[in-house]
């Protein structure tokens, strides 16, 4: 594996639909800023139920034009590492479906997760809010959330996953394995 | 490995994938998905085949969170029950779903696989759990556990093949990574 290395905003997407579909394409309580909601980081689910979906447009004034998608989960952040934006999060291995943490150590399973989600911001233990789970990064609505991402080094242009970093105690983004293609259908006969 | 099992607690089903739901409550705001005038029924009623819904699990029973349910048509080429896995029958056009391994087009990996969620009747119409948590507050008899090959560990799973003449659940190969995005350069 190559030394861990970062990879810019705006060139990830993630893929969208991965929890459901959208319930809603508006910002709650009409909030422009979607971390400082009253819906967001807060002791209990506020305005919002774990696992609701939302979707909104990135305008493009500030980083890629089109759709992001936001899931609301409870966040587990008890020990190393500090909560901060841009940090990829997993299922706690304590946790039930929508419980989610930074911590690889504590991670149900980290490497190749497919319902990895990002931080949008500095989170408290055991409260609720919104990260990022699909679409282009939300830089217009979300502050901070431009610049650089952890990756272990590997990432070349394709699919990504969920991966474990090597030189610190976090979880970042990595290359699928060799032998993994992205599937887009399914055939119903063997070709002719 | 000998077939085994796993508890409904611990399956979350992608979803999605056979759509955006329509609907983010009860057909005729019955409580029990499986007991409605929708499931089970000799022609469609009030649902088309591919219909989607999706419906929240308060986490009263079982876990909390959204479950998605596809209406499709049933082949019970083996005797059907609550909890199996189906895919797509061979002779059956897609949303037709059969419990028998010998009966459909691909038992291992199909992407499309769903679970009954009550006997059903050959040929009849209803329900069957597709994506999210297991729907345990709305369907009865969905808590407990469900087949797997006995090779299941945490990560992603696939429709398999069993031993004997069902279909559950088990790991994807061994080279296959899910993954959740797409980079658009090096890093």
């Amino acid at each position: 594996m190559s030394a861990d290395a970062a990879i810019d905003s705006e060139r990830i997407q993630l893929l969208s639909g991965r929890f459901g579909p959208a319930k809603t394409s508006s910002f709650p309580q009409d909030y422009h800023d979607l971390a400082n909601a009253p819906s967001h980081n807060v002791a209990t689910e506020t305005g919002a139920r774990v696992g609701d979906v939302i979707a909104i447009y990135n305008s493009g004034t500030t980083g890629i034009v089109g759709w992001s998608e936001f899931v609301y989960l409870k966040f587990e952040g008890t020990g190393a590492p500090t909560c901060a934006a841009k940090q990829v999060c997993v299922q706690d291995a304590a946790g039930a479906p929508y419980t989610y943490t930074n911590d690889p150590d504590s991670a149900l399973y980290k490497t190749g997760d497919p319902r990895a989600v990002v931080a949008i911001s500095a989170m408290t233990d055991a409260y609720y809010g919104w990260f990022w789970s699909g679409g282009v990064c939300p830089e217009w609505l979300v502050s901070g959330l431009g610049g650089t991402y952890v990756t272990n080094g590997d990432v070349i242009a394709g699919p990504i996953i969920a991966a474990d970093p090597t030189t610190a105690d976090q979880i970042g983004f990595g290359p699928v394995a060799g032998d993994t293609q992205a599937f887009i259908g399914f055939a119903e006969a063997t070709d002719a | 490995m000998a077939d085994s099992t796993i508890d409904s607690e611990r399956l979350w089903l992608i979803p999605g994938r056979f759509g955006s739901a329509r609907t983010m409550s009860l057909p005729e705001d019955h409580n029990t998905l499986a007991s409605s005038p929708t499931h089970n029924v000799v022609a469609p009623v009030e649902a088309r085949i591919g219909d989607v819904i999706g419906v929240y699990n308060t986490g009263a029973t079982g876990i909390k969170g959204y479950s998605e349910f596809v209406y499709g048509r049933m082949s019970a080429d083996i005797t059907a029950a609550a909890k199996q896995v189906c895919c797509q029958e061979a002779v059956g056009v897609p949303f037709t779903f059969s419990n028998a391994k010998a009966s459909v087009l691909d038992s291992s990996g199909d992407p499309r696989a769903v679970i009954t969620i009550s006997a059903m009747t050959d040929d009849y119409y209803g329900w069957f759990w597709c994506g999210g948590v297991c729907p345990e507050f709305m369907v009865s008899g969905m808590g407990g556990t469900y087949a797997t090959d006995g090779n299941v560990e945490i990560g992603p799973i696939a429709s398999v093949g069993l031993s004997g003449t069902g279909i559950g659940l088990g790991p994807v190969s061994g080279d296959t990574v899910a993954f959740c995005g797409f980079a658009e350069a090096a890093d």
